[in-house]
């Protein structure tokens, strides 16, 4: 697979990696976050 | 940690091992999508109408039917170089090969029909869009030579397919065939001057066979005016085309206006060489074929030159319809035939003029010909012509360049008066060349001139033609009156003898001449003695006795000094024609004959055909009978002589021929031997003829008798010599049978030298056959 390849497939899957890598950012937000009580 | 690893990693894991298929499931189907078009557009881009692709999971399938190995390798190639593409299989079908590559562009009644190979489907597409076609069976075949080449050769077949009536336009490999039969003779010039100009580039020209147009009827004409013929219609090949219009034709110009075509009946070439020959031949004239008729009109310069074309068209079986031929020499007769049939002859311009011919009554027009070339007198001249034979019992008209000719017989006198006049008053419609009318023939042929005391001359009887009666009529004089008619039968001498007797009338003071056919009789009063002097010397001078004259003159009233004897001295001698024969005037002189107690009047001159023995009788009357009236002039009466003025002698038996030479010189005036035409046998109807001739012999038992043969003039003279001696011969056989002495009978013939009468007329020839029978005196 060339680099070509992979952007031509990056071009596809973007909108999902983008998801995955908001989730990752709330999910890890959350963790590090200081408690409340 | 190991709590944090549990919390954080797990669910990452699973996440990842979720969403990853999700999104591939999610996302797959565009991608492929997007190959495919992609890997449509590269072979788009290359000219691979014939491939097609399909992916699957980002693997490209190529298919189609293939005409080329490297053109299904170079395809792959380029799938291949196409992003995203994980691998490219290959399920691209070879067609099979084709050698030679063939297709063909074939017309039919349907239209164009295009089959054989094509290379792929976008060019059978191409071409059959240029045929302007729905379906064709066509099919794909690998092994085609140049493209290019091939494909300018595949769209030159199918666009001249359209020029084809019937035929193909074949592309082998890149060699060119054409075979077949024009549309219309436009397409057979088109396709003529394409395949000059040559197939594209590239190609080779096989055979090429273009055929006319079919066409029906299949018509070809020529033309000929006199100065060109013209040639039109269709020729089925450009040789017969260019034979057609160099043929050697004299001298005769020749202008073409062909078109091809095919359909042409058999033999068509050879055909309309000869019809063109034969129409060069003509003066003027169409030739024409038409499908398998073939047929000539036209005008033939002469008779010679109408078989002649005849003869050569026979064979073909064409219709020939020529006019009539020229004639240059052209004449035309109608004959009237005694039977009233009348005989036309020689050439009638037209079947019109023919008919009118025919329905003249007696016509037979069998004779007649058609001719060109009538002069233009002819309506005029065969009108006149025909008007002219109405009026006639025979004869005949005849019509050339020069004229009217016109000869025959009238009806009657009266006919040959009017045909006379009217022949005259045609003058100015049509030329005469010759006239010759005769009057009828009369029967007998009569003429009279009938002097009264006033000196006024009186002419009837016949006369033979005008010219004639003027010559009467101004013999006859000025104050002379005439009921003459015209009749033919006249003797030669006829004009002259009325002249001579006109001229003798006038020297008495009444008096008359008749003609009764035979012989001339002049009766009447002398003026004087000295006119009957002179009349009596134009007698002797002039033979008149000779020539059937007789004369008998009233004595003029004798001065009682006038010694009857002294008188008779003053008588003339007997003519002096014939010497050879002593007269029986002197015997006469000297022979009272008892049976005449009263003397006549009268000089007596023998009957005219009795003139080789004109026996001049002289009777001086005596005194006491002076008034006794005359007999008729025209009865020969016996010879006879006055007993006083004679010596009282008995009459001595050597001249005792008298009581004979009247009667037999009556008998020969009368002809009344016959015999059989051409022979010496005496009919049986001239048996009573010669008993009474034998009693009147009788009567001079010591007379020499001559009996003397005449022939006419039919047949040869040695001949007619023999014959007249062998008739007169059997008229002494017969009257020795009779029982007159053969010792005193001599035979003479003449034959046809002596002829009394004309021999141009059957009247004359009739009169110049005799037997004529002179007595002399003494043995």
């Amino acid at each position: 697979m060339t680099l070509a390849t992979l952007l031509y497939l990056l071009g596809f899957y973007w909108p999902y990696l983008a998801a995955a890598a908001a989730m990752g950012l709330v999910v890890g937000w959350r963790s590090f976050a200081p408690k409340d009580r | 940690m190991f709590r944090d690893l549990i919390k954080w990693v797990l669910p990452g894991t699973v996440i990842v091992l979720c969403g990853t298929p999700f999104c591939v499931a999610m996302t797959a189907a565009s991608i492929d999508r997007d190959i495919s078009s992609a890997g449509r557009a590269a072979l788009q881009r290359a000219g691979h109408a014939w491939a097609d692709v399909a992916v699957q999971n980002r693997n490209l399938f190529l298919s189609g039917l293939s005409t080329d190995e490297q053109d299904t390798a170079t395809a792959l190639r380029q799938l291949l170089a196409l992003q995203a593409v994980r691998s490219v299989f290959d399920q691209v079908a070879l067609a099979p090969a084709a050698n030679p590559f063939a297709f063909k562009a074939e017309a039919t009644p349907e239209g164009v029909k295009l089959s054989g190979g094509v290379p792929d489907q976008t060019t059978g597409a191409q071409l059959l869009s240029r045929a302007e076609l729905q379906a064709a069976s066509l099919e794909i075949r690998s092994g085609m030579p140049q493209r290019e080449t091939w494909l300018a050769g595949a769209q030159f077949a199918v666009e001249n397919a359209k020029h084809l009536d019937q035929g193909e336009i074949s592309l082998s490999d890149t060699t060119l065939s054409l075979r077949g039969r024009a549309k219309s003779s436009r397409d057979y010039r088109d396709l003529h001057i394409i395949m000059r100009a040559g197939p594209p580039a590239g190609l080779t020209l096989g055979t090429v066979e273009i055929v006319p147009p079919l066409v029906a009827p299949y018509t070809w004409s020529a033309q000929f005016d006199g100065k060109r013929i013209t040639i039109s219609g269709t020729v089925p090949d450009q040789g017969t085309a260019e034979r057609l219009r160099t043929a050697e034709l004299s001298a005769i110009a020749l202008t073409s206006k062909l078109v091809f075509g095919s359909g042409e009946p058999e033999g068509f070439s050879e055909l309309s060489d000869k019809l063109l020959q034969q129409l060069a031949k003509l003066e003027y004239g169409t030739a024409t074929i038409i499908d398998g008729e073939s047929r000539l009109t036209g005008a033939p310069p002469s008779e010679a030159v109408a078989q002649a074309v005849v003869d050569t068209l026979r064979s073909s079986n064409s219709i020939v319809v020529l006019e009539a031929p020229r004639i240059d020499d052209y004449w035309t007769s109608a004959t009237l035939q005694p039977g009233g049939v009348i005989v036309f002859d020689g050439y009638a311009p037209d079947d019109e003029t023919r008919d009118a011919f025919a329905a003249v009554e007696g016509a037979d027009v069998n004779y007649l010909k058609l001719g060109r070339g009538a002069p233009d007198v002819y309506q005029a001249g065969t009108a006149l012509g025909l008007r002219a034979l109405k009026l006639m019992s025979e004869g005949r008209v005849s019509l050339r360049e020069d004229g009217l000719s016109v000869s025959g017989i009238a009806r009657s006198s009266a006919d040959y008066e009017a045909l006379m006049a009217m022949l005259s008053e045609g003058l100015t419609a049509v030329e005469l060349a010759a006239i010759d009318i005769k009057p009828p023939v009369a029967a007998n042929y009569e003429w009279t001139a009938t002097k009264a005391s006033g000196g006024v001359i009186a002419l009837s009887g016949f006369v033979p033609d005008a010219a004639a009666r003027e010559q009467i009529l101004e013999a006859a004089g000025p104050a002379a009156s005439e009921d003459l008619t015209y009749a033919a039968g006249a003797q030669t001498d006829f004009v002259a003898s009325t002249q001579v007797g006109l001229e003798l009338l006038q020297q008495l003071e009444d008096g008359r001449i008749g003609y009764d056919g035979s012989g001339w009789i002049l009766t009447g009063t002398p003026r004087s003695e000295a006119a009957r002097a002179a009349i009596e010397q134009s007698f002797t001078t002039q033979q008149l006795a000779g020539k059937g004259w007789s004369m008998s003159l009233a004595q003029l009233p004798a001065s009682p000094q006038v010694e009857p004897p002294s008188l008779a001295v003053e008588e003339p001698a007997p003519p002096a024609s014939d010497p050879m024969k002593p007269t029986a005037a002197s015997v006469a002189e000297a022979t009272p004959p008892p049976s005449h107690p009263v003397a006549p009047q009268r000089e007596e001159i023998a009957p005219p055909a009795a003139e080789r023995s004109a026996a001049v009788t002289e009777a001086p009357a005596p005194a006491e009978t002076e008034k006794a009236s005359a007999p008729l002039p025209d009865e020969p009466a016996p010879a006879t002589a006055p007993p006083v003025a004679n010596a009282p002698t008995p009459p001595s038996p050597q001249s005792d021929i008298t009581a004979c030479t009247a009667p037999v010189a009556q008998f020969s005036a009368r002809n009344a031997i016959f015999f059989r035409p051409g022979a010496a046998a005496i009919a049986a109807e001239s048996s009573a003829a010669l008993d009474e001739l034998a009693i009147d012999l009788a009567a001079c038992p010591d007379a020499t008798v001559h009996i003397e043969g005449h022939t006419d003039s039919d047949g040869e003279a040695g001949r007619n010599m023999a014959l007249s001696v062998a008739r007169a011969e059997a008229v002494i056989a017969a009257l020795v049978e009779r029982g007159v002495s053969a010792s005193r009978l001599y035979a003479v013939g003449y034959g046809e030298t002596k002829p009394i009468a004309d021999n141009a007329t059957p009247e004359g020839k009739r009169i110049n056959r005799r037997i004529v029978v002179t007595v002399q005196p003494g043995r």
